[in-house]
């Protein structure tokens, strides 16, 4: 904590992290809904959607990510785990805008169809860094919160349990993605196998599983506010 | 040219301009996140350069799918590259704070937010490319006319001016050629310009002022420790012994506290409360009243006390104020200590009745002053304050300006 201003930090992020993940969540729940009523997600059919709802969460995810990104890095002082968890944010932000550029440059080159093979696993890479971006920042308040001693607040069992959550929450949602981009490949599947209730199913779950993660957040950022400024920092 | 080679031309050049756009903001992402000084400033720069990536990534996805469907992102390009105006503007505000001026900023973001909501109207209702270009113009003159206000010096006006002939270059050239959408690229030569030009520069800066502190913090450490004072005290002490057996403890304890305080103050490196400044200045001077020195009486009267100060800052003018206002003559018997808000500054201001600049004294010796020269740049390092001190024929007036840093901070308790 060494500037001045880091409240403004510390509250920002109690609302952005989770805005960000349930605006993750939904734009994989709205892609679902895309690929029951136009068969798939690829630019073209998202255009022609209504109201291309998928596309809106993409910007605004976009948009919350810079945010949780910057708010990161004005906080990555507190702890190592944090930086760790800043570093990945900003890998997460770059390999999103390589795989999608390349995504789109690649298409236009070969509009076969063999580039979205190409980048079915590459696009889940920005994923994985969110994935290990999360996790890190639970690590982080786990090592800091002892430090703050705060009597009645949660203790380190409930950062370990709140970050098996998380790592269960993001795998169902990589496998979400996942899936839903095998059915689009292969749309005869998605006749006999029911994706959008397999989507919605394993959203609602990540949802779930996020719950005490946020909860972990909001009570760390406060105390850790109150810590500081106890501490005349 | 016919028709269609124009269109692969413009396509060509916009993608070209855009993918050179991308590999620069990376590199400004890169290197600018290695900068871990300036976080608060460094913040909006990084938000300013990512947004302004994402812009140039949703621009590639327009060339890309068509006339029609790129519509949709063309849009998204538009509200980044509106966004990236305002970001900026925090940045170059934050400048302007961080080297002591009394900037809120809030009428320029206002501003520059509004002009950014219009070109988002103007994109998502498919309005006058010439407006929505013509809104860009205006954020970035905004710029400029902040710069003009600003308190930058030459070197870094010219820097700030350099980088703004980009973007504003861009706008002009995308009025005059529809096609060619480069203004994400202007953004970016912008960032990178303020980047290498003015940022890099003020980071070795700050590292320099990081080093001087380190310095001033060893130098304080020897001046603070004065031998004669201490044993003095203990010579006191051991008087009190025989005089009154029941002043030795809590006198004990007062020195015990004062050079514990002495050396916390010492080898923390973060601003402290007030209020524990306040205590040390309490045994210091319980402390000097028990000394062989003149009898002297302190008024106190503070009309706030909820903010932080850089240890040993108060303590050092009491003792002054103590030793050479009172203690060098035999005028005035009289020291005020108190602290005031003024116009978005706290005051805290130590006065004596003493000799003031009626006299020099021959006991006053004529060299520069290293405590309060010490505490001078302690304050400015650490949360841009200052020191003035003014002797007048009625006594010494030293006071402490330090920014109001509170009110947002009790807003922030009161709301959660």
């Amino acid at each position: 904590m060494s500037t001045s201003n880091d409240y403004y930090s510390i509250r920002g992020i109690t609302y952005l992290m989770p805005a960000f993940i349930l605006i993750m969540a939904g734009r994989v729940g709205t892609a679902a809904l895309t690929v029951r009523s136009q068969g798939g997600i690829a630019d073209e059919t998202l255009f022609r959607s209504a109201g291309g709802v998928t596309l809106a969460l993409q910007l605004i995810e976009y948009i919350l990510g810079v945010a949780c990104f910057v708010l990161l890095y004005r906080l990555a002082e507190v702890h190592g785990w944090i930086d760790a968890a800043n570093t990945m944010f900003l890998c997460c932000m770059l390999s999103g805008v390589a795989v999608r550029v390349a995504e789109w440059i690649a298409y236009k080159l070969d509009p076969s169809g063999m580039a979205e093979v190409a980048f079915l696993v590459a696009g889940k890479v920005p994923l994985v860094f969110i994935g290990l971006a999360f996790a890190f920042f639970i690590n982080g308040m786990k090592e800091v919160y002892p430090k703050i001693k705060k009597k009645g607040g949660p203790g380190a069992k409930d950062f370990t349990r709140a970050r098996g959550f998380w790592t269960l929450g993001i795998t169902l949602l990589i496998l979400a993605e996942l899936l839903l981009e095998i059915f689009i490949l292969h749309l005869k599947f998605s006749e006999v196998v029911p994706v959008r209730i397999i989507s919605f199913i394993l959203g609602f779950l990540f949802i779930l599983c996020c719950i005490p993660f946020t909860l972990r957040i909001q009570n760390f950022c406060y105390e850790y506010y109150m810590f500081s400024y106890n501490q005349g920092r | 040219m016919d028709s269609y080679t124009a269109n692969l031309v413009y396509v060509v050049v916009s993608i070209s301009l855009s993918l050179a756009g991308l590999v620069l903001a990376f590199i400004i992402l890169i290197v600018s996140y290695q900068l871990r000084n300036q976080r608060v400033r460094m913040g909006w720069f990084l938000a300013a350069t990512c947004v302004a990536m994402g812009g140039l990534m949703f621009q590639i996805a327009e060339l890309d799918t068509g006339q029609d469907d790129g519509d949709v992102y063309s849009i998204f390009s538009y509200i980044l590259y509106a966004l990236t105006g305002p970001l900026f503007s925090m940045y170059f505000i934050e400048t302007e704070r961080e080297d002591g001026e009394m900037w809120d900023g809030k009428f320029w973001s206002t501003i520059q937010f509004l002009v950014a909501i219009l070109i988002g109207a103007f994109a998502i209702f498919g309005g006058n490319p010439y407006l929505m270009n013509i809104a860009f113009l205006a954020q970035y003159l905004t710029v400029l006319i902040m710069l003009f206000f600003s308190s930058k010096s030459l070197r870094a006006s010219a820097g700030f001016i350099l980088g703004l002939i980009f973007p504003i270059a861009a706008a002009l050239f995308s009025m005059a050629e529809i096609m060619i959408n480069v203004l994400g690229f202007g953004i970016i030569l912008q960032l990178l310009v303020v980047f290498f030009g003015y940022q890099l520069d003020t980071d070795r800066e700050v590292l320099k002022s990081k080093a001087e502190l380190s310095e001033k913090k060893v130098s304080l450490l020897m001046e603070q420790i004065h031998p004669h004072f201490i044993y003095n005290s203990l010579q006191q002490i051991t008087l009190l012994c025989d005089e009154d057996a029941d002043k030795v403890k809590p006198a004990i304890l007062n020195f015990s506290g004062y050079l514990r305080r002495k050396f916390q103050a010492l080898t923390g490196e973060s601003m402290i409360p007030f209020t524990e400044e306040l205590e040390h200045v309490e045994m210091y001077i319980e402390l000097a009243d028990i000394l062989p020195s003149r009898s002297f009486e302190v008024e106190k009267h503070f009309e706030v006390t909820d903010f932080k100060i850089p240890p040993l800052t108060l303590q050092p003018l009491v003792e002054n104020a103590i030793q050479y206002g009172l203690g060098m003559s035999e005028e005035g018997d009289r020291i005020r200590i108190g602290s005031r808000l003024n116009r978005g500054w706290i005051e805290i201001y130590v006065e004596d009745d003493g000799h003031g600049k009626k006299t020099r004294l021959p006991s006053q010796k004529s060299y520069k002053s290293v405590g309060t020269d010490n505490v001078r740049t302690r304050l400015k390092l650490l949360c841009n304050g200052e020191l003035s001190i003014e002797k007048s024929e009625s006594g010494t007036v030293a006071m402490i300006r330090i920014p109001d840093q509170t009110t947002e901070k009790r807003n922030f308790r009161e709301n959660e």
